[in-house]
């Protein structure tokens, strides 16, 4: 999130979309009632069918799923088509007034922008998705907004499409409320106003997820709603740790604090250092975070005569994919790979297309599991199907505590790292993972201490100098998280923040992001429980400690105008003083910087203009504006332009091998959570109060199709894709619809993908159905969206 | 101690069901895993071991508008108390604080207060011969802790605090909620001379399975003041065997009554007056 959780009470219009936040997510809908009873906030729900959330909203709007860029993009033509826009925010704060390279531009009959390689799915040349720039290499700009070529009037043609009538048909939406939502929402682009967006997988689980997520980027940079309090774009994050885990760079593409992963065609630090955006980006002060990072890894062997070990860390070959769905594949075809650790995972119910990824789990030597319970991963070869005499998988299942059972910290979605106190000791002989990682570690490096070898070097070098968790966990945390707030080598001390990284291997540090968190004078800082909220925003600064630096909304020098002053009394947060940058939140910017200093008007500090790109120079695989593609099973074709899916998405070696048509699965399925239950279920699904609360798989089908297909409402169903099959039991409610897309009716159906056949309530494996595919920049597979059929089960 | 109420808003009730299982939780309730029932709704009703439940009411609106309500349900903790006039045996004791506290070992699962709620809520044990209900955490609330409900509630839609907070706060609360459905309404105020649950209703009681004037049958009153004397003298008696024969006989009867009760679709207070 760019903003947080208690920031939800400051808002004047909620827009939950992809999200189903009543459910999934119920502290948010505390801090939203708050802004209804104290502000008269409204809220939004956009969503396939009719939620526990849509019935708490102001406002419903059904989409069918996989159209949000449809839906999305009609929301920006509105706004700009109307004057909804903040025109000096977006003139001054964006890209919006720079002037694009001649030669760019988007063809709607091919559905393509400049630079496609059809040969290779790709765009390989992405020359014009740049700025045009003058004699002295500053990009030109028109403040005015009306350069032909200026980001502003591209946008306005490229989207002048998406009519509300022509969303309306793609997204089944009704056209009366599609524009009530277009209007409430935009109405935040007042000044003193201010909307928040939140989202979940709802947004980001489609071939062209990165997109939808750039939509929402987009939108509230245009309203004005970046960097203000009750604005933003909010990710309603899984998972508690989801957040952590991400900024600890558990992802196949990122080191800790989001730096890139290390690639072949980077072999010298110096080479990876040359990738470094160049300044005034903030990121340009990368090759001290990364340095710190080997220092903090290597130690004493990291030293500036060897790269601070750069060599150590492995290398992704350049262009090759390690994401979960290329992992599988290339288990499932036999290559690379013999053993694996699973842990904080269920992938047999979690990963598309469960029924290839458990087949492909039959081809490791070894499997290591470790989890409360034994889950559908580690009983794997005793599935439904499955021959255990013919499966060879060694497997080993480390029975580990549940989040009570454990100390630690854990990172929420509003960047807040918080310290948490074990409730009780575990049962019997189960241990924290970190003590079985602790040995682990211990094991390996005892295995390589002999080896001259110079790819043992990594492990037999790796700095593990931590108390024995076994003895004091408290003692081992403590030690972690001082190695990742960072130190200064010289005096030992703990560093107060990234700023004091160097590059020269004075200091370590674990993950520059979390620099700060631990402090010499202010001490382990995500312990702290202070609850002053100067201002009354709900910052609490002195509660834990959110990255970075402690800044509870991010981008907050748009909470005041060009000049430094607050837009509105009403919305007053960040403010120039005269002397320095004041008000109730850590600045995000140099704290002395005046507004009329050369960069003193320009927010986005990680980008090298300083600017929200709502034009994407450069940087995603399938274009710099968001455009509107058909999910890669759709029930219709593609009314925006003539290409039906993303150019440029993920099918990795098998994705498109097993993909279904319309005329033979002719229901358009998504699969989606309830409240009761908590992932693959290993944990909720093996507890009795939450699984009494829902015993058995549903799918959740309208009314109309019951009729058509002489379903009653708890009979069982089976639902069919070009994948496989999963039974469930049918919920025949009018919340689920019917939609009309581009003048023919289309069913809309959906299903639970908590349950599993391990636990005290077991179903079929929603994730039987999902394809294999993925997005065109994360290759997080198309979960949300594909085709089925569904017939009554009578045998 | 002041009487203590809890105020249920429905109108913010996001059907997390967090309260279902604090109850479960705190009570030390064991989990009962049954079928799918058609609906987000767990389980048919309440039990003798789930004393409180989210019950689930789905509305198709003229014009095509969806509306989706979840109503607690839960012991009302009445004041003027069905069950508890109703119980033969000293097993109901009305507390200081307003909670309608069952006496376990008083308890003989007789199941009278059952006929006599207007909403449905004691259950009985047929094994342990005993009646369960909601207990109001009166170990909790009378060590000046809030129920485990209210406790859990994420949107604030169950809160506690004295009778008179809650019916002051229940104004405030109807403001709010008409803004987002102009026909909600205040229950539990004014009936039974005031529940211990006042709840914000969207829409009218019938809606999420209230009845909208609850009353008590004038033969309650006859069963309490002359009826009643006698056979808590036998009862002193030891059960003597006419004492126990008729208790027996009292059950059977009120057996009968539930399965006509369910045969026509639901009690009528009214007609049990007339008659």
């Amino acid at each position: 999130m760019t903003n947080h959780w208690v920031d939800f009470k400051n808002t004047d219009v909620a827009l939950i979309c992809g999200s189903n936040a009543a459910e999934n997510h119920p502290v948010s809908f505390s801090w939203l009632q708050e802004a209804r009873d104290k502000r008269g906030a409204k809220i939004i729900s956009v969503d396939p069918r009719f939620t526990r959330t849509s019935a708490r909203a102001d406002l419903y709007c059904p989409i069918r799923s996989g159209t949000n860029l449809a839906f999305y993009g009609g929301m920006i033509n509105y706004i700009l088509a109307n004057d909804r826009y903040h025109n000096e925010y977006i003139a001054h704060y964006s890209n919006a007034a720079s002037i694009i390279k001649e030669g760019f531009s988007f063809d709607p009959e091919t559905g393509l922008f400049t630079g496609y390689d059809e040969g290779r799915r790709a765009y390989t040349d992405r020359t014009t998705w740049d700025y045009e720039r003058d004699a002295e290499g500053k990009v030109r700009k028109d403040l005015t907004l009306q350069h032909p070529r200026s980001v502003f009037q591209l946008m306005k043609r490229h989207y002048s499409r998406y009519t509300v009538e022509a969303v309306a048909q793609t997204c089944g939406a009704p056209v009366d409320k599609l524009r009530q939502v277009y209007e409430l929402f935009t109405s935040t682009g007042q000044v003193g106003k201010a909307g928040s967006i939140m989202y979940a997988m709802g947004q980001t689980q489609f071939t062209s997820g990165s997109q939808n997520v750039r939509c929402m980027a987009i939108i509230q940079t245009l309203l004005g709603n970046m960097g203000l309090p009750g604005g933003g774009v909010n990710a309603l994050r899984g998972h508690s740790n989801v957040q952590g885990s991400t900024d600890m760079a558990l992802l196949f593409h990122l080191l800790p604090g989001y730096m890139p992963c290390p690639t072949t065609g980077m072999p010298t630090l110096e080479a990876y250092n040359a990738t470094t955006p160049p300044a005034p980006a903030y990121w340009s002060n990368r090759p001290k975070w990364i340095a710190s990072l080997l220092k903090a890894w290597y130690g004493e062997a990291a030293n500036p005569g060897n790269d601070f070990a750069y060599d150590f860390l492995p290398k992704a070959q350049a262009g090759k994919n390690y994401s979960h769905l290329a992992l599988f594949e290339n288990l499932y075809n036999h290559q690379d790979l013999e053993g694996l650790f699973v842990w904080g995972q269920n992938p047999v119910v979690s990963g598309p297309n469960s029924n290839m990824e458990s087949k492909a789990v039959e081809n490791l030597k070894w499997l290591v599991c470790l989890d409360p319970f034994e889950n559908e991963t580690s009983a794997f070869w005793k599935r439904p199907g499955a021959n255990p005499a013919e499966i060879d998988t060694e497997v080993f299942l480390l029975p580990v505590t549940t989040f009570l059972e454990k100390e630690g910290t854990v990172t929420h979605s509003g960047r807040l790292i918080q310290y948490r106190w074990k409730a009780v000791d575990g049962p019997g002989n189960v241990r924290q993972e970190s003590f079985i990682l602790d040995r682990l570690v211990k094991r390996l490096k005892a295995l390589y201490a002999g080896s001259d070898q110079p790819q043992d070097a990594m492990i037999k070098h790796l700095t593990w100098n931590y108390p024995d968790p076994l003895r004091s966990q408290t003692d081992f945390i403590d030690a972690v998280m001082r190695e990742i707030n960072g130190r200064n080598l010289s005096t030992g001390k703990l560093v107060p923040g990234f700023g004091a990284l160097q590059e020269d291997g004075s200091t370590d540090c674990g993950n520059w992001i979390y620099s700060g968190m631990y402090t010499e004078e202010l001490g382990n800082r995500t312990q702290s429980r202070v609850l002053d909220d100067p201002g009354g925003w709900g910052a609490h600064p002195g509660w834990g400690f959110a990255w970075p630096a402690n800044r509870r909304i991010i981008y907050n020098r748009c909470s005041a105008d060009p000049d430094g002053k607050p837009w509105s009394e009403e919305r007053k947060y960040l403010w120039w003083d005269g002397a320095r940058w004041t008000g109730y939140d850590v600045p995000d910017f140099a704290p002395t910087m005046p507004p009329d200093a050369p960069l003193g008007k320009k927010p986005f500090i990680m980008m090298a203009e300083r600017e929200s790109r709502v034009f994407a120079i450069g940087a995603l695989n399938d274009g710099p504006l968001p455009e509107h593609y058909e999910p890669v099973e759709s029930p219709t074709h593609n009314v925006f332009n003539r290409r039906q899916n993303n150019p440029a998405y993920f099918t990795g070696t098998d994705g498109a091998k097993s993909l279904g048509d319309v005329e033979k699965f002719p229901l358009i399925c998504s699969t989606w959570r309830v409240c009761e239950h908590w992932h693959t279920g290993a944990l909720s699904r093996n507890m009795p109060w939450l699984a009494e609360l829902m015993p058995e798989s549903f799918v959740e089908i309208g009314e109309d199709l019951a009729r058509e297909r002489n379903i009653g409402n708890g009979e069982m169903v089976e639902l069919v894709s070009a994948r496989g099959k999963a039974r469930a039991m049918a919920m025949v409610t009018p919340r689920a619809h019917m939609f009309e897309i581009n003048g023919r009716n289309v069913h809309q159906v959906g299903l639970t993908w908590h349950f599993g056949f391990q636990g005290l309530v077991t179903g079929d494996i929603a994730n039987n159905l999902t394809p294999h595919v993925g997005d065109a920049n994360t290759a997080i597979p198309e979960f949300k969206a594909f085709l089925v059929d569904i017939r009554k089960v009578t045998s | 101690m002041s009487r203590m109420a809890r105020l249920i808003d429905i109108t913010r009730c996001t059907a997390c069901r967090g309260c279902q299982v604090s109850c479960k939780r705190w009570n030390q309730l064991a989990g009962e895993i049954g079928a799918f029932t058609g609906s987000y709704q767990s389980h048919d009703d309440l039990s003798p071991g789930r004393w409180t439940m989210i019950k689930f009411y789905e509305e198709k609106k003229p014009g095509g508008e969806m509306a989706w309500h979840f109503r607690k349900a839960t012991c009302m903790h009445c004041a003027d108390a069905g069950c508890l006039k109703a119980c033969p045996n000293e097993a109901l004791v009305r507390e200081e604080n307003g909670t309608i506290r069952r006496i376990e070992e008083n308890c003989i699962g007789c199941g009278h207060c059952v006929q006599f709620c207007p909403f449905d809520i004691p259950k009985v044990d047929e094994v342990a011969q005993k009646m369960k209900k909601c207990t109001f955490c009166y170990d909790r609330i009378s060590n000046g802790r809030e129920p485990a409900c209210a406790k859990t509630c994420v949107p604030r839609a169950i809160v506690y605090g004295t009778w008179d907070e809650m019916a002051a706060l229940a104004d405030e609360r109807l403001a709010q909620a008409q803004k987002l459905y102009p026909d909600s309404r205040i229950y539990g105020r004014d009936e039974l001379g005031g529940l211990g649950v006042i709840y914000i209703l969207p829409d009218t009681p019938a809606k999420y399975g209230l009845p909208e004037d609850p009353s008590l049958p004038f033969t309650l009153g006859l069963w309490k003041d002359v009826v009643h004397p006698f056979g808590k003298g036998l009862i002193g008696a030891s059960l003597a065997a006419t004492g126990l024969a008729f208790i027996i006989s009292r059950r059977n009867a009120m057996k009968l009554k539930e399965s006509a009760k369910l045969e026509e679709g639901g009690y009528d207070d009214e007609q049990q007056k007339n008659g």
